[in-house]
């Protein structure tokens, strides 16, 4: 993600004698500043483009705010970024040797395993492929690191696809990948026969056919799906963000239990449909769900279960267990023991109306899929409208400080003014921060961050895990099925619950044929092993063949706030605000418009009444 | 679901800033010039609905809403891309000596399936200024189109409208055929756009049950 201008372009310090605003630019500044009066200082300076503070920019912005919006990563959504293969591998394998650092440091504990079979399934025989020569392997074209990334190098075309004829110095380090895959390339001990035990030639060989299609992947850090009718989807709607955006329907919601996969009805028809559940099952979930969607009317039925937690209301209606694990686990989502602990029965009822009112809008489901992923997307959507109104972007800052004065003669007015490596400045009178950023704020006005264990794995698989394991079924050139899983915290061994996300090319994720399965496990006691287990009990009733599963631990950060339901903190007067910028640690992401409705109404409070996102005009009809 | 396909064509437009990208767009769609420059403030898509052999199609011309002055436009920008529309400004020679840097930059980030034969057109504007000025040989420019594989290559003025019409009829007539193979004729459904007809509708767009 380097840049092109990179190279030659000015630097990103604005150079105030460039900047008369009316006249053509001088012609061998093209990176002249943009024309407000005063281009180093802002109404409000945006720090990590999550997309709470993407959202957030772009309010501002609408509402006639000068915005600065900066990351210190060279990518745009932070911990919902999406990257193709090789930069995912990259940016894992660097967290390791980076702990300091505010983003990096929130991801460890990085393995790769890679299929070592030669890729064809057991049932057919075929000759092993002749393991490459190692001497091959430091070469650059074997190398898909160097050929996706040697674009700097202009004399060569770097995306051709033939390799290059190893011509480079030795000295440009391909040994980066070599490295990647010793350090990080281990065996699965519970899963030895899908797995290899040490990197061999097989697997590095594996590895690198894989990594030569890098560029087809897009792996999501933190997968997301969107409610089909939530404010999100009318956040999209109406700020006019959703024209940047592609979105499919979740095809699929799977509960695990008793050992297999069941999926989860999504209408009446289901429901009745289901020869699984017995028919007074049927009725009472029939009974409960017509309640659910219109609760708020039957306030009698719930009253005496207000601040308990929501399985005990489940079990007073009579539910069994399996039917308590579809609304508790497979349609509020919500796997981990202390999160199905602690909520109530008014929260639990909300989600479950979300989710009803949200089927029957597209697709079977409750729930869309972003192409390409949803964090990733959503923020660079908003951070666009944001640009398209003059918020001003830069990617790659190198923050060094931010310093907070009140200014002595401005009736205690704050500004805040931030400072890269190099020197250059900028100033706000509010600031929106991510986590990442809390340790370049003075001590005394950094919030506390608690953190908590999240364990993810991402999975290349050859087909589609709920597909038939019969050759014929699996060579149909459907694609494999957009699916959610949720896996009870009774079905995973350390009693947390595991969630897996199935994406296709049908929302670019991969090659075609092939799946991607994201699985996270969280909470006390939960493991690799839980992400793992999870895996293999989803891969194997259909035969598919895992070519590659990264996994990895992430650290959630989030701040403490007076009030748990609080997400935001704020201090300086209100004029400093830190966000969790990514959500919650659902599935969904509505939460990060909520948020950013109450960052922005909290800064905007004392102005004139500002709109949250006015609809803007069609680009069509707009005069110039 | 069965209706014949709606051909929509994603165009972007990239090039460093103040060489006239949505200058050229405004020209086109709009057939408006303004003298006063402003780094791109507002600017957003504009579409138009173009002949291209006898088959009606809409194109979308994105502009880069100004994010490449700090080079910080997003992967999300390049996605999907039928055809990259590269401008510089021919009294400019910094900025024709960076097209090859966004080019790389397009190949790179949009990642198109077959790159060799993804369609670029290059455009040199500002012609219209004295010929005293051009640092710029068309003859320069036609060399490096060559050498990238015989990029078309047009010069044009957005202020005095010469030859963008003509231009931006090869983009879409280049981004058509990018597009033929795999899409146009696949009964594959479109992927869902969330707009402000869904907020309106507030309804049952996909399911009748």
């Amino acid at each position: 993600m380097s840049n092109p201008a990179a190279a030659d372009a000015a630097e990103p310090t604005p150079d105030p004698s460039s900047s008369t605003p009316s006249s053509p630019p001088p012609a061998l500044q093209p990176q002249s500043p943009p024309p407000p009066a005063d281009p180093t200082h802002f109404d409000a300076i945006v720090l990590g483009t999550g997309l709470t503070n993407s959202i957030t920019a772009a309010a501002l912005v609408r509402a006639g705010k000068s915005v600065l919006h900066i990351d210190r990563n060279e990518f745009y959504a932070e911990h919902l970024a999406s990257f193709d293969l090789v930069t995912l591998l990259r940016i894992l394998g660097d967290a390791a040797k980076d702990s300091d650092d505010p983003f990096l440091g929130c991801y460890d504990e990085f393995e790769v395993a890679v299929n070592a079979s030669d890729g064809s399934t057991s049932t057919t025989s075929s000759e092993p492929p002749a393991p490459p020569a190692p001497p091959a392997l430091s070469t650059d074209a074997d190398n898909p690191l160097a050929e996706a990334h040697a674009v700097d190098n202009s004399e060569k075309s770097a995306l051709h696809p033939t390799p290059a004829p190893a011509q480079q110095p030795p000295s440009t380090p391909p040994a980066d990948l070599e490295a990647l895959i010793t350090a990080y390339t281990t065996d699965y001990p519970s899963t030895a026969t899908l797995f290899s035990h040490q990197p061999t030639p097989h697997s590095r060989h594996a590895l690198l056919t894989l990594l030569r299609t890098s560029r087809q992947y897009n792996l999501e850090l933190s997968p997301r799906i969107i409610y089909s009718r939530g404010a999100l989807v009318d956040l999209l709607a109406n700020s006019g963000v959703g024209r940047y955006l592609e979105f499919r329907p979740l095809d699929r919601i799977h509960l695990f239990w008793d050992g297999r996969t069941e999926q989860v009805p999504g209408s009446k028809e289901d429901v009745f449909g289901n020869g699984s559940v017995s028919l007074v099952e049927k009725r009472r979930l029939m009974k409960f769900l017509t309640f659910a969607v219109g609760f708020e009317e039957t306030p009698e039925v719930f009253e005496d279960y207000k601040g308990k937690p929501y399985a005990e209301f489940l079990q007073a209606q009579k539910l069994s267990p399996r039917l308590i694990a579809f609304v508790l686990n497979a349609t509020a989502l919500i796997v981990e023991q202390h999160a199905l602990s602690t909520l109530t029965t008014e929260q639990g009822l909300l989600l479950t109306q979300r989710h009803l009112r949200s089927l029957g809008r597209w697709g079977k489901t409750a729930f869309l899929v972003a192409l390409y992923g949803a964090g990733s997307e959503l923020s660079q959507a908003f951070c666009r409208l944001c640009a398209v109104y003059g918020g001003t972007y830069i990617l790659n800052f190198p923050l060094a400080e931010i310093i907070t004065t009140l200014s002595a003669d401005d009736g205690g007015d704050v500004v805040v003014a931030i400072t890269a490596k190099d020197g250059t400045r900028y100033t706000a009178d509010r600031l929106v921060a991510s986590p990442a950023y809390v340790q370049f704020l003075a001590p005394e006005l950094r919030p506390k961050l608690t953190s908590k264990s999240v364990y993810r794995c991402v999975a290349i698989v050859d087909r589609d895990v709920h597909g038939s394991s019969n050759a014929a079924a699996a060579a149909d050139h459907n694609q494999p099925a957009l699916t959610v899983t949720a896996f009870p915290p009774e079905a995973v061994r350390n009693g947390q619950g595991v969630t897996a996300i199935q994406q296709s090319w049908d929302v670019s994720a991969c090659p075609k044929t092939q799946a991607v399965i994201h699985l996270s496990a969280s909470g006390d006691g939960s493991s690799h092993a839980d992400v793992r287990s999870a895996l293999q009990a989803l891969v194997k009733p259909s035969g598919a063949t895992v070519l590659l599963a990264a996994t990895y631990r992430r650290h959630q950060q989030r701040v403490e706030t007076a009030h748990a339901e609080e997400d935001v903190w704020w201090t300086a007067g209100d004029r400093i605000a830190v966000t969790r910028d990514e959500g919650g640690s659902g599935l969904d992401l509505e939460a990060c418009g909520d948020e950013a409705r109450s960052v922005f109404t909290r800064m905007m409070a004392g102005a004139e009444e500002a709109e949250f996102l006015p609809g803007v005009a069609d680009p069509a009809d707009e005069e110039d | 679901m069965a209706t014949r396909k709606k051909v929509l064509l994603k165009v972007i437009i990239l090039g460093d800033s103040g060489v006239g990208k949505t200058s050229l767009m405004n020209q086109y769609v709009n057939k408006k010039f303004s003298t006063q420059y402003k780094a791109t403030i507002g600017a957003d898509f504009l579409t138009k609905e173009v002949m291209v052999d006898d088959r009606l199609v809409t194109m979308q011309i994105w502009d880069t809403a100004g994010q490449e002055r700090f080079q910080s436009l997003g992967v999300a920008f390049y996605r999907g891309a039928d055809c990259c529309v590269l401008v510089y400004d021919v009294n400019n020679v910094k900025s024709f000596e960076t097209l090859d840097s966004w080019r790389d930059e397009f190949l790179l980030q949009a990642s198109p399936r077959d790159p060799d034969n993804f369609p670029f057109v290059v455009l040199g504007n500002k012609v219209d200024m004295e010929e005293s000025k051009r640092q710029v040989s068309q003859k320069r420019a036609m060399t490096w189109c060559q050498q990238k594989g015989g990029i078309p290559y047009f010069e044009t003025s957005a202020k005095e409208a010469i030859d963008v019409e003509k231009s931006f009829q090869t983009v879409a007539k280049n981004a058509l055929q990018q597009e033929s193979d795999v899409e146009l004729y696949s009964d594959f459904p479109d992927p869902i756009k969330i707009d402000g007809e869904t907020g309106r509708q507030g309804g049952d767009a996909g399911c009748a049950c």
